[in-house]
């Protein structure tokens, strides 16, 4: 991976900074509560951090914006019609098994299923469905080599795009059954990652992203919600903290010390936690960033299930040890 | 204001409602592309030349409410 990654001291600043993101996001409270969108509000809403939001669009290399455009675009279709006749569900196994087998072939690289859990959604947001089916889809690590660049922009909306395909694919389908759907994906009214987590495709890294065993952190999150009654996945363990308390690698190559070694209580949660003012303008001046993703060593092709394996022995070994 | 979601995202469309639907967000989009085009030129000559310069750009000046 080039290593000549764009400046810490950016070229652009607030006068006024906005109210601190990491206090928007409930950092050090111990009190459970929904999260509050701060920067990414695909556009459409003011939100705290809107204008940065505004300047990340308008600095964005042509192909970056146009492919933006583009997905926005068929994304109008993310809803849409429900055919009259509901098919009957006789076994939640059988359909949950199709719809799963459907995403895969419509081009998901992997897919789980959770019920539609209160802390994926906003403050604030009335999404009213049952079920979530979580899709992931993986960006070329080619592509992604180039992070920091329009290059790897360019790959991350080609990943957005075929993700919102997927997901219209899956979601009309599910609407010609006769039952609610719809998919939800580069815009920004729901959370991906605890849904992803707790459908069992992967766990929360230390640089703030899901990490699964297929392919990381190098991939897009989209989510199908949905009244068509499914089988749930259960969260699963891959040994992602056994690595991330040993790891310094997203943490010693974030330009700006945006991620931290330690967990922080946020929302009520013990968990991992990257400063949201360190981070987002920088991401905004690195055409998203991505640095942390693409050099976490889940994110190596073909690494991640062997990876997991390994650290799942040592652990158990270690364990062992410890009895004895 | 609404956000991208709740503006574009119709349940059930009657096909007025699909077609309102698609011509607003036809609007919506030609907006954001002549945005990109028109002040999004002017402000990445702008960052260009704070990159060149070293002096940094004030967001709200570039940005206004
Ligand atoms: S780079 Fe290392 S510490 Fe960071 S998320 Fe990946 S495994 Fe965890
Ligand atoms: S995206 Fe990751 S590497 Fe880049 S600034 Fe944010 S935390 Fe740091």
């Amino acid at each position: 991976m080039k290593k000549d990654f764009p400046s810490p001291e950016l070229p652009f600043a607030y006068r006024d900074q906005p109210l601190s993101g990491n206090i928007i996001n409930g950092l050090g409270e111990t009190n459970k509560r929904a999260a509050t969108q701060i920067f990414h509000g695909s556009g459409a809403r003011e939100l705290e951090w809107s204008k940065l939001e505004l300047f990340f669009g308008l600095i964005n290399p042509f192909k970056v914006s146009w492919l933006n455009l583009v997905n926005r675009w068929m994304l109008r279709d993310a809803d849409g019609p429900i055919a009259k006749s509901k098919r009957k569900i006789t076994s939640q196994a059988d359909i949950t098994a199709e719809i799963k087998d459907l995403a895969l072939s419509f081009g998901a690289g992997s897919v789980g299923t959770s019920p539609l859990i209160k802390e994926a959604l906003y403050k604030g947001g009335e999404i009213n469905y049952a079920n979530a089916i979580v899709i992931l889809y993986p960006m070329d690590s080619d592509e992604m080599q180039h992070v920091t660049t329009g290059r790897a922009g360019t790959e991350t909306m080609r990943a957005y795009m075929e993700i919102s395909r997927t997901a219209i694919e899956l979601s009309k389908k599910i609407r010609a059954m006769g039952w609610r759907a719809r998919a939800y994906c580069e815009g920004a009214d729901l959370l991906h990652i605890p849904l992803a987590i707790n459908a069992g495709l992967g766990q929360l890294g230390k640089h703030g992203s899901l990490i699964c065993r297929e392919f990381g952190s190098s991939m897009r999150i989209a989510t199908i919600l949905t009244d068509l009654p499914l089988d749930h996945d259960r969260p699963i363990d891959i040994a992602v903290d056994d690595l991330c308390i040993g790891c310094r690698r997203c943490t010693i190559d974030c330009p700006v010390d945006a991620i931290s070694d330690e967990k922080h209580m946020v929302r009520g949660d013990d968990k991992w936690y990257v400063d949201f003012d360190k981070c987002v303008p920088y991401f905004t001046e690195a055409v998203g960033c991505g640095i942390c993703i693409e050099v976490c060593p889940w994110s190596k092709p073909d690494r991640g299930f062997s990876l997991s394996e390994k650290l799942l022995k040592k652990r158990e070994k270690n364990k062992l040890k410890e009895l004895i | 204001m609404k956000s991208f979601e709740e503006q574009f995202y119709i349940e059930n469309p009657t096909r007025f409602e699909a077609l309102k639907r698609d011509l607003l967000l036809l609007l919506w989009l030609f907006r954001r592309a002549i945005m990109w085009a028109g002040k999004g030129l002017i402000i990445r000559l702008a960052y260009k030349k704070a990159k060149n310069t070293g002096k940094p750009l004030v967001i709200e000046d570039l940005i206004k409410d």
